[in-house]
């Protein structure tokens, strides 16, 4: 692997992309739900270097970012940076992550909900506590039988993405083109698949679409390495063995405990229950069904310390640590070589020139990191600096998805563009050309191979 | 209870094998005949969807259709393990080591090879043809009921979790969407469902695995249908010499009759027909075995204590459940996404003629049940009800979108292929009770 490449320290933000406005600006209203409230002010922030205190100024504004890659997805106005003159739209390649899903651990709620009631038998819940308990109960309905299945929210989601899309690039959806839809064997990801299809439809119903699940397709749609797997067994999931005492001290909630138990105390494992309770607030933006703000239970400080350690964790397996040895970036091999030989496939001869794929979370950060997506592929020693640079909220919510863009001028010359949840992101160790927002393609493709070329095949 | 099915079942069992509309003169060698025009019917439940066209008869003066449910198994698909193909290329390799392959036995296992690295990566996938004849149904039922799928209408689907159920979906969808754009459809594919959608008792479970006391009865006849000896013969130097022959060959059969539901399958049949190397009588053979084997899992049949369609319980139990709801609310059009197995239970249970066969008899069995025309790929289930001014509701039940009749009911005077609903509410809401101590969903 080429260290020099991956190990720049990102220090310099790229100054942001300027912005255009859609080509054809729907007719329709984009869809609104209830947690539209706090997505205008998103658009077009792509990662950035913020510090600890605007971090926590920016989580208390918008506790539902505490839920990492539960944060539903934000995004309902897509940019793009203006189009430099003479180059037209000729190809698009997309990896979507699934829509919003019902959690995906069985246990969640029916065990958050047994030790609230006992506590509430003893009478040694609060006013506050039995309301949570109450919204807990309506959570543990809503999500039984539906274990990490998309939910309607999700479904629109990519809808409205799909929209998008075809109001931005209208001559790569026309009645002659064919699409080619690939999907994870997930259940949720390909009902995502069929949500972003559908709408495709919806607006042109004279397109052909070829849609696959093949579990073949793993192999680069949801790869996961043997040192992954170690990864995730060791720092992945909460209390897990390498991050234990950190998110023994991160979980404890002292505030926000104390404002739900008469005697948090005398509560066993105490951080493992607020850590549950967290997990199933921040659950609840993307279920249809359940309206309740459990979050405003939550004291920020204690919201931000949940997230602090959640983002640490999925960084570790994700993103450059170097207590991950680059082992998730490296995993998504696979997948970038898909891209490219996609994208190879599309320049040497005439073929259909939408290439959708559809798959999950980490292995859309894991690519972006190995892609050299700013911010994506920082360096970061501890978990605050993760959370200035690295925050997963902000590159993989629900629905997250990477878009990339080629164009070509009358001489043939090809240039591409990157947008991540619908907005421009920048390449780190790339020059823009012929403006800012676009690279040549020859020089993207070129990086992207020799990434190819130093990272080995993981088995 | 048991009596009860024993006895409804041989009843409905007696009169349905004078009315199976897909056995007219169902003795075994008309069958045979039959089915050897057609070799690709011997894939049994791989043969692929064979209908472009539906029909429905003309519903009585005054009726208009007002809610259809539906139950549709996933389409064409590549063959659900590839272990089993492993081993045949093993075989014909260790074959070949002993010099014990003809020169068509080397064209066999060059092929294999060619299909296995094909399959890989992509066992139980739903093929584009599969998606196509999803497309196609869905398109035709638009068509044929323009009034249950308006602009602006809300209907319900839901698919099982399996990949190759909701591709199937997905195309079904797209295929409304092109008729109408402005359909609203709810799609699922919920864990929860998968109690009715693709149940299985234990028993019916161990059944399916070929594990019970009851199946291992039926196994020696099942082996020798399928030994395929003077097939083998072609293959083989000395077939006496190949090790668990009969599975060999039965999983040959498998590859061969899988090639018809692929994209790539007429290629690799332009340079070598692995269906025409078999022998009529050894195609016909597997196809028994293969159809036996179905009528035993999933059949009403006594020698398997019925295990299959008892366990569709929940699925019929939700039909009407469904029913009721639709009629009450005015939603339209329920569509469910599953599986063979599934169909093949319900069918039975309903009493859909030509399906709910009882007969504990090979000859019997092969004569007047078969599989290939219940289920093939994209095999479906269309209930359509039908209502006239004064709130009088029949309804028509197609498979395959081909009208069937239902046994042990008295259709409508002069439209045998209506029957009132009440009636047939009454009678499948009986079916779908389980019996005292029988497993059943919660």
């Amino acid at each position: 692997m080429n260290k020099k490449l991956f190990l720049v320290p990102i220090l310099a933000l790229i100054p942001l992309i300027g912005i255009a406005a859609p080509k054809k600006p729907s007719a329709k209203p984009p869809h609104r739900n209830r947690n539209d409230h706090r997505k205008i002010e998103q658009i077009a922030t792509a990662p950035a270097i913020i510090s600890d205190q605007k971090a926590r100024e920016m989580l208390a504004l918008h506790p539902q970012k505490t839920g990492g890659i539960y944060y539903a997805y934000p995004v309902v106005t897509d940019s793009m940076a203006p189009i430099p003159a003479g180059y037209e739209p000729v190809y698009i390649s997309h990896y979507g992550r699934h829509g919003s899903r019902c959690v995906t651990r069985s246990f969640l709620n029916p065990r958050a909900l047994q030790q609230l009631d006992s506590l509430s038998a003893l009478g040694l819940l609060t006013q506050k506590g039995e309301e949570v308990r109450a919204i807990v109960a309506k959570s543990n309905n809503s999500s039984r039988g539906h274990i990490g299945e998309l939910t309607r929210l999700g479904e629109r989601q990519h809808k409205e993405i799909a929209r998008r899309m075809m109001s931005r690039f209208p001559s790569l959806f026309s009645d002659s083109a064919t699409i080619i839809a690939r999907s994870s064997i997930a259940p949720r990801v390909i009902m995502s698949m069929t949500a972003f299809l559908e709408s495709l439809k919806e607006q042109n119903p004279k397109l052909k679409i070829k849609r696959y699940a093949a579990s073949g397709d793993m192999d680069f749609i949801a790869y996961d390495s043997e040192a992954n797997k170690t990864l995730y067994k060791e720092f992945g999931f909460p209390f897990a063995p390498k991050v234990k005492g950190l998110h023994d001290s991160l979980y404890q909630a002292p505030k926000t405990a104390a404002q739900l138990f008469k005697n948090p105390n005398t509560i066993s494992d105490l951080p493992v229950l607020m850590k549950d309770l967290h997990d199933i607030a921040v659950s609840l933006q993307d279920l249809d069904d359940v309206s309740d703000d459990m979050l405003s239970y939550f004291e920020p400080e204690d919201a931000y310390n949940f997230y602090l350690g959640e983002n640490w964790s999925d960084y570790i397996r994700n993103g450059f640590a170097p207590q991950g040895e680059g082992a998730g970036p490296k995993s998504a091999r696979n997948l970038l070589k898909d891209f490219l030989d996609r994208a190879e496939e599309f320049t040497a001869a005439n073929r259909p020139s939408v290439d959708l794929r559809f798959g999950h979370d980490v292995n859309l950060m894991r690519l972006l990191a190995l892609m050299g997506v700013n911010g994506a592929n920082a360096v970061a020693n501890t978990p605050e600096e993760a959370m200035a640079q690295w925050r997963n909220c902000e590159l993989a919510p629900m629905a997250a998805n990477l878009q990339i863009t080629l164009l070509r001028n009358s001489a043939g010359e090809l240039i591409a563009t990157l947008r991540l949840n619908e907005t421009p992101v920048a390449v780190n160790g790339l020059s823009e050309y012929p403006s800012q927002g676009y690279y040549r393609w020859s020089d993207l493709s070129a990086m992207w191979n020799s990434i190819l070329n130093s990272t080995p095949e993981t088995k | 209870m048991k009596k009860y099915i024993l006895l409804s079942a041989l009843l409905f069992g007696a009169i349905a094998s004078a009315t199976t509309p897909s056995t007219k003169a169902s003795t075994l060698a008309t069958i045979k005949e039959e089915i050897l025009q057609t070799p690709t019917k011997t894939g049994g439940v791989l043969f692929a969807y064979p209908f472009t066209t539906d029909s429905l008869p003309t519903p009585p003066l005054g009726y208009e259709p007002f809610y259809l449910s539906h139950y549709g198994r996933h389409g064409s698909r590549y063959l659900t393990s590839y272990g089993n193909c492993e081993k045949v290329e093993k075989s014909l390799k260790f074959e070949k080591k002993l010099d014990n392959l003809t020169p068509e036995g080397e064209k066999v296992y060059k092929l294999i090879r060619k299909f296995n690295k094909q399959l890989k990566g992509h066992e139980g996938e739903l093929t584009l043809l599969g998606g196509q004849q999803h497309k196609g149904i869905a398109k035709r039922m638009q068509n044929r009921f323009p009034s249950l799928f308006k602009a602006g209408d809300t209907i319900i689907s839901k698919s099982s979790i399996s990949p190759r159920c909701i591709i199937s979906m997905g195309n079904f969808c797209e295929g409304l969407k092109e008729e109408v754009p402005q359909l609203i459809i709810q799609k699922n594919a919920s864990p929860e469902d998968m109690k009715f959608i693709m149940y299985h008792t234990p028993m019916a479970d161990a059944l399916e695995g070929r594990k019970t006391v009851e199946f291992k009865r039926y196994e020696p006849i099942c082996d020798s249908l399928q030994l395929s000896m003077a097939t083998a013969a072609k293959i083989y130097k000395d077939p006496s010499q190949v090790k668990n022959l009969h599975k060999i060959m039965r999983y040959i059969h498998d590859i061969a009759s899988n090639m018809q539901d692929l994209d790539f399958g007429p290629d690799m049949e332009t340079e070598f027909s692995l269906l025409g190397l078999f022998t009529p009588q050894d195609l016909f053979d597997q196809w028994q075995q293969k159809n036996y084997s179905m009528y035993l899992k999933h059949g009403m049949s006594p020698g398997t204590n019925y295990e299959g369609p008892m366990s569709a319980k929940s699925l019929l139990r939700n039909i009407v459940d469904e029913a009721d709801r639709g009629l009450k609310s005015g939603s339209k059009v329920n569509l469910r996404f599953g599986h063979d197995t599934a169909l093949l239970r319900l069918a039975a249970l309903m009493g859909i003629e030509g399906t709910d066969l009882v007969s504990t008899d090979l000859n019997e069995i092969n004569s007047k049940w078969h599989v290939e025309k219940i289920t093939p790929m994209a095999a479906n289930l269309q209930i359509i009800f039908f209502k006239n001014r004064r709130d009088d509701i029949l309804v028509t039940v197609r498979l395959n979108e081909q009208p069937v009749r239902l046994t042990g009911l008295s259709h409508y005077p002069n439209h045998r292929y209506y029957y009132p609903w009440s009636a047939v509410r009454d009678l499948w809401l009986q079916k779908a009770t389980p019996l005292p101590g029988q497993p059943y969903p919660d």
